[in-house]
């Protein structure tokens, strides 16, 4: 007979709870917090493992934000930021004054070679909302398919405020990092698996605090990542659309998932098909920036119950129907395009390529083709590549491949 | 039964005085046949102007050495020459066609001997013709009806039509009869068919050059006819109300053309410097976004290796850009 459950994660939480922590960021002068997140020790000499996204604030804006740690018996006192993995979303910290940590030997991890079964029961730690520090049984449910770097898949609740606290096996070893949930879902939690922690802690755990904004380190973690994807989505080809007309690139979901809806068989008017494929995983940069993803969307418009007129008329106001952030903000320039009318095999494109810079992302770029064929006049296929975070010659490869994606199914004889 | 006719003497008029009214124009015009002549409220004066802010004995204008002198009497208000106050006690020298300010009353005299401006030739105002009005309104609701029917999917109603056939006319003549209301407190006259065919002509402009505009980027693969649009659309409607201000005041175009023309290119300057400093860009057009049918398609194609070889001049312009303090964006703190 195993344990009843109550019992297994009130063991838990009580072996760990010396071991975990709040980290909070606080604004500088006025020590309001402006965030607050999890996080535990792994080692006796202070070292705390966190996300990135809970001391990104800190990280890229020193002057302005501080960051300190509370535990569950109120004892507190500020952190130092010593390293952080951007892209897995994982960060090391520790106390300024190791004193009132000492003693503490930190969470351990669970070992590489022992692998968790799906439906394992699992137990997230951590302080959700500022409410108080909690426990969270759940399920393993392995890593989540189609995403682009390995996550797990927690079947429990993960809510703010429980970002950076470890998930347990039920032997108490860390399996996992609290990190994200789906708000649209129930239960649907991802975890950073614990090896990249352990890799990050090792190369971390004897670093010199960093002092000035983390913008240098962020950019060659970003660029590191995007070079990655950029080469692992170039080497894939494209699938097929299926439309009896065109060559439509839709890419392999490998690590995208592609959604499709269509018009009501009885429209009156324009008919279209519309399929949009996007990544998961997206890299936080701060609190209203992320990056690093792709997405690629089409949609085929018949027009034949329309007319030329009627069907010109939609078509225009379906391709101006597109955003790119009119304005230059704080982290990215204003948009810029190049446009004119492509040549794929005979049949006649529309493109245009928009690109803006990343102001402190230094060499990154978004970049966003938009396509529409101009060969038919009751017809046509609309389509819209977008790409965060990307080298300018990442950005023009990858334009260069999505418009390679356009073709003819068969030219036809004029 | 004969009768000598009385014989009556009377003496040669040697200047008129015309009292103005609020147009220019004289309203009495009085005969002067002696100098000086006194000028005021009371009845004993030569010109008597019912005004309270005339005194009594305002003024009086007699001849001196070949002109005419205005010496100014017992008054607080004293006398108003070319924006000069002529004070109580002062004497000033009245030149040919000079307007006197007494008072309220404005004042000119004019002198027998003067030489009078040569006769000016006279053109017939246009009054805008009823029937080019009507030919414009049936072309006005036909374009929207068009644009109504270009909008609509197949299987409308025809009734749908309505609000647009009938609410267009409505609003021109609301906008025309607006103007006409001006043209009646300046000009007297109400001028409502020229100011709704000016209404017209510039609406209809708009449509169309709204229209050919971006069809002419997407035919010849330029994309300045499509960023121009909205300026070209701007300066016709600029253009129309200049042309109802010109119904109103139709003393001097040219000075009226120069005004509006300058506030249009002031109005441009700051709008494409506001567009430059917030986007970069001097037209907020990103791209054209007109598909019109192809076959309007003159403009060649380039492969794909030369599009994106292109593109890659986007580099050093958004680099030029990185270092600008722009505003925080939306979710930002």
């Amino acid at each position: 007979m195993p344990a009843p459950v109550s019992a297994s994660a009130q063991r838990l939480y009580s072996e760990a709870r010396p071991n975990l922590l709040q980290v909070r960021t606080l604004l500088k002068g006025q020590d309001s917090q402006a965030s607050v997140g999890s996080g535990f020790l792994v080692t006796d000499e202070g070292h705390i493992l966190t996300n990135y996204h809970v001391v990104s604030e800190a990280a890229l804006q020193p002057d302005r934000y501080r960051l300190v740690y509370s535990t569950a018996d109120r004892r507190e006192g500020a952190l130092q930021l010593l390293g952080f993995d951007a892209i897995h979303d994982l960060a090391v910290v520790k106390p300024v004054d190791p004193a009132p940590l000492a003693g503490h030997v930190g969470l351990r991890f669970r070992p590489r070679d022992r692998a968790l079964e799906q439906g394992e029961r699992i137990y997230s730690l951590g302080n959700p909302l500022d409410v108080g520090f909690a426990v969270i049984e759940g399920t393993y449910n392995g890593l989540v398919e189609r995403s682009f770097y390995p996550t797990i898949f927690f079947s429990g609740s993960l809510n703010p405020g429980v970002s950076g606290g470890p998930t347990l096996d039920s032997q108490g070893a860390v399996i996992g990092i609290n990190v994200a949930a789906r708000r649209d879902g129930e239960q649907v939690s991802f975890l950073v698996p614990a090896v990249f922690a352990e890799t990050l802690l090792q190369q971390a755990r004897t670093a010199a605090p960093l002092t000035g904004p983390a913008y240098p380190t962020l950019v060659k973690q970003l660029w590191a990542h995007q070079a990655a994807l950029t080469a692992r989505f170039l080497e894939q080809p494209w699938r097929q659309a299926g439309h009896p007309r065109y060559v439509i690139p839709l890419p392999q979901e490998t690590f995208m998932r592609c959604w499709g809806r269509s018009t009501p068989a009885d429209a009156k008017g324009l008919e279209y098909e519309h399929a949009e494929c996007a990544m998961d995983t997206r890299v936080f940069v701060s609190g209203w920036l992320t990056t690093g993803s792709l997405n690629v969307r089409h949609e085929a418009y018949d027009g034949a119950k329309l007319g030329t007129l009627r069907f010109a008329q939609r078509y225009t106001a379906s391709f101006a129907n597109e955003g790119f952030g009119g304005a230059g903000d704080s982290a990215r320039t204003a948009p810029q395009c190049h446009e004119r009318y492509v040549d794929r095999n005979g049949l006649p494109l529309r493109a245009v390529l928009c690109m803006s810079a990343y102001k402190k992302l230094t060499g990154l770029f978004d970049v966003s083709v938009l396509v529409a064929t101009v060969d038919a006049p009751q017809q046509g296929v609309q389509g819209r590549f977008d790409a965060q975070g990307v080298s300018f010659d990442n950005a023009m490869a990858l334009a260069a491949h999505y418009l390679a994606g356009f073709g003819w199914i068969k030219p036809p004889t004029s | 039964m004969d009768q000598a006719p009385d014989v009556v003497t009377v003496d040669p008029i040697l200047a008129v005085v015309d009292v103005l009214d609020r147009d220019g124009r004289a309203r009495v015009t009085l005969p002067v046949r002696h100098w000086p002549i006194t000028v005021g409220r009371a009845v004993t004066c030569d010109i008597v102007l019912d005004d309270p802010y005339v005194a009594p004995q305002h003024a009086a204008i007699h001849e001196h050495e070949g002109g005419l002198q205005l010496t100014v009497g017992e008054t607080v208000n004293g006398v108003w020459l070319k924006r000069r106050r002529v004070a109580a006690g002062e004497r000033t020298e009245l030149a040919a066609g000079d307007v006197v300010q007494i008072g309220g009353t404005r004042v000119r005299v004019r002198r027998a001997a003067d030489t009078l401006a040569a006769e000016r030739r006279w053109v017939p105002e246009a009054t805008g013709s009823v029937r080019a009005v009507l030919a414009l309104t049936l072309l006005f609701c036909a374009w929207n009806a068009a644009d109504l029917w270009i909008h609509d999917d197949p299987g409308g109603r025809l009734t749908d039509y309505l609000p647009v056939l009938l609410g267009g006319p409505i609003a021109v003549a609301i906008w025309a009869a607006f103007w006409s209301v001006g043209s009646k407190l300046i000009r007297h006259r109400f001028d409502f068919w020229s100011h709704a065919a000016i209404a017209l002509v510039a609406s209809l402009g708009m449509s169309v050059a709204a229209l050919l505009l971006p069809v002419l980027a997407f035919t010849s693969g330029w994309s300045w006819p499509s960023r121009i649009g909205p300026i070209v659309v701007g300066a016709i409607a600029w253009s129309a109300v200049a042309a109802h201000i010109g119904r109103l005041l139709p003393g001097r175009p040219r000075a009226l053309a120069a005004v509006m023309g300058s506030l249009f290119v002031v109005g441009l300057g700051l709008y494409t410097f506001h567009n430059y400093e917030t986007q970069d860009r001097v037209f907020p057009e990103l791209y054209v976004t007109t598909l019109a049918p192809p076959s309007l398609r003159l403009a060649p194609t380039v492969s794909t290796a030369r599009f994106v070889d292109e593109s890659r001049a986007l580099k050093s312009v958004l680099e030029a850009h990185v270092n600008d303090d722009d505003r925080p964006g939306r979710n930002e703190d």
